[in-house]
């Protein structure tokens, strides 16, 4: 009787838990399938699809036929009618991430020393520094249109000194761009700086004072315990920095209108100029997708792995 | 003595310093709203400062303007669904992760993190073949809504996930004693006690959908009345060129829904920007 009874409690134990376990991953399905799907159909099949585009000659309409294997990648780089575009899109990417890092980032890590104590005066300078950053690259660029034009704008009497004559920054080939990266500053530096804020308000005040009562200067208590503390926040906005600097698109197309002059192209402009915009070059836009996708992948995996090593998104463990 | 002296030196560079860099931040936008008051001779004349009289006629006829309010309600229609579609997939897919065990689910994991690796430029092209031919969806809200909540996922996502995961498990065991399913758990607890990190995630996607302008440009066609504020600024622009005061006026009633949400929920969008960078 005895064993009779514990096998039937061991076949009831068993059948709750595969019903327990079919509950769950009914739940699973109905928790999880959402996301897949829509990140499946939205982020992943355009990738794909721009990696097979990019094989082929393609107008965007009938069947993929005239196969090209890698031409489309080696056309961009190498022929004329392409790398006029393609090459300054480049250089003038490269110009958004070396003034981002490099310019920008100090900038904001300056004002965060200067803003991180909480007062009145502060939270309003922090508060204005940070504002533009919630305005539309769109809106903004027509601002910024507005204060470069050389007959109406707020600098127009600035250039009128210093040409004699009315000055469009804009339609300079050469310093139309520089207009870009002070656009760029003006726009995201008060983002940044929020992130070094809210990293420098984490640090513990005992360990500043102590660097104080031990006789640290301002300087030295900025490089050898400020900065150190903050590293997190620091390597953070580098990555965001990086990735923005590689998707500047919008800005462009408020500062310049839907179809900016070589000068001005960016990696993400060329693409929609080569293929949704005037050229309607598929194949060439997806090849200049993939380009773009590679670089972003490599270097963000690499930073994740090297840079933020265990405090990487993707090991983020918070324990229970 | 030379140490006080010192100290005030320092603080009157600083506030030099900060003030100039306010003013360069503060002048265009400052100079916008103004714009809009002025006639387009009074902008050439004095295109910084106060008005020597507010003239209304720009604001009057850009706020009379049906346009504009169309303008704005695409806009706001495009922003809700995102973002309610935002919160609810990303906290149920988050809520598996933090609270279940199952196969696989690191793997699926980092898969919906890598939309935030890579610009939305990069799955444009194949991304407008995707909505026209296969889903027909060209010329649509639609068309805008669920590419911005499947790049908008990752980052939820990562919010959520460590949000969920700092919940006190106790709570959870004690559910699951008593017999409360997951879905169950997810909808009776998890989001009643999360509103602090839905607001966060909702107000940062409500922005970036707000703001959005390459979905907008390549998946609507010329129709304008499909056509959220972006596209809008583009148009008015285009339609006045020149024009200053009412491309000024049109831009100011573009920012002051913007600039005050930035100032009701600085506090959301302040905590959603550091999160990563408070809790690492």
């Amino acid at each position: 009787m005895a064993t009779v009874s514990s096998q039937q409690n061991l076949s009831t134990a068993k059948r709750s838990r595969s019903i327990d376990g079919r509950r769950k991953w009914l739940a699973i399905l109905i928790l999880l399938v959402p996301s897949v799907v829509v990140f499946t159909i939205f982020v992943v099949w355009p990738v794909f699809g721009a990696g097979y585009m990019s094989l082929f000659k393609y107008k965007g309409y009938g069947p993929l036929i005239d196969f090209m294997g890698v031409d489309n990648y080696i056309n961009i780089v190498t022929k004329r009618t392409y790398n006029a575009f393609f090459i300054p899109a480049l250089r003038n990417t490269a110009l958004l991430l070396a003034t981002s890092l490099f310019l920008q980032l100090p900038l904001a890590l300056l004002c965060a020393l200067m803003l991180y104590k909480e007062s009145f005066v502060n939270s309003v300078f922090r508060l204005i520094l940070f504002l533009p950053f919630i305005l539309s690259e769109i809106a903004s660029g027509l601002i910024w249109v507005f204060m470069l034009d050389g007959l109406n704008g707020v600098l127009a009497p600035l250039f009128m000194q210093i040409y004699g004559e009315p000055y469009f920054i804009l339609a300079d080939k050469t310093w139309g761009f520089v207009a870009v990266l002070l656009v760029l500053i003006w726009k995201y530096f008060g983002y940044h700086m929020i992130i070094y804020i809210a990293g420098l308000q984490g640090v513990p005040k005992e360990l500043l004072e102590s660097a104080e009562i031990d006789g640290a200067s301002n300087l030295q208590s900025i490089f050898y315990v400020k900065i150190p503390l903050i590293s997190h926040a620091l390597k953070l906005s580098v990555f965001f920095s990086l990735l923005g600097s590689l998707q500047v698109f919008d800005l462009i197309i408020g500062l310049f209108g839907a179809s900016p002059p070589e000068s001005t192209q960016t990696f993400a402009t060329f693409i929609f100029e080569w293929g949704l915009s005037r050229r309607q070059q598929y194949g060439v836009a997806s090849a200049a997708s993939i380009m773009l996708f590679a670089i972003c992948m490599i270097v963000g995996f690499a930073y994740q792995y090297f840079v933020m090593g265990e405090q990487s998104m993707f090991r983020k463990r918070v324990k229970v | 003595m030379r140490n006080i002296g010192m100290k005030h030196l320092g603080s009157i560079f600083k506030y030099t310093f900060l003030v100039v860099l306010s003013a360069f931040v503060m002048i265009p936008v400052f100079a916008t709203f103004m714009g809009g008051f002025k006639s387009n001779a009074g902008i050439r004349l004095n295109p910084i400062g106060f008005p020597k009289v507010f003239n209304m006629e720009a604001y009057r006829d850009v706020i009379q303007n049906p346009e504009t309010w169309r303008y704005a309600y695409n806009s706001l229609q495009i922003a809700l669904l995102t973002v309610v579609l935002v919160l609810l997939l990303s906290s149920m897919a988050a809520f598996t992760f933090s609270h279940m065990k199952y196969a696989g689910k690191d793997f699926i994991y980092s898969y919906l993190l890598l939309g935030l690796m890579f610009p939305l430029a990069v799955a444009i092209v194949p991304m407008f073949t995707i909505i026209n031919n296969f889903l027909d969806l060209f010329n649509t809200h639609w068309a805008i809504v669920l590419p911005q909540v499947a790049f908008g996922l990752g980052s939820a996502i990562l919010f959520f996930r460590s949000f969920f995961e700092q919940l006190p498990y106790e709570l959870f065991e004690a559910a699951r004693v008593d017999g409360v399913s997951y879905v169950g758990f997810y909808i009776r607890f998890i989001l009643p006690l999360s509103t602090p990190i839905l607001a966060t995630v909702g107000v940062l996607t409500l922005v970036s959908s707000w703001n959005g302008f390459l979905l907008p440009l390549i998946m609507l066609g010329t129709d304008k009345a499909l056509h959220p504020w972006p596209l809008g600024l583009m148009n008015f622009q285009g339609e006045w060129t020149t024009e200053w005061n009412r491309i000024l006026a049109f831009i100011s009633i573009n920012l002051a829904p913007a600039i005050l949400l930035f100032l009701l929920a600085q506090r959301y969008i302040v905590a959603g920007l550091t999160g990563g960078s408070v809790k690492g």
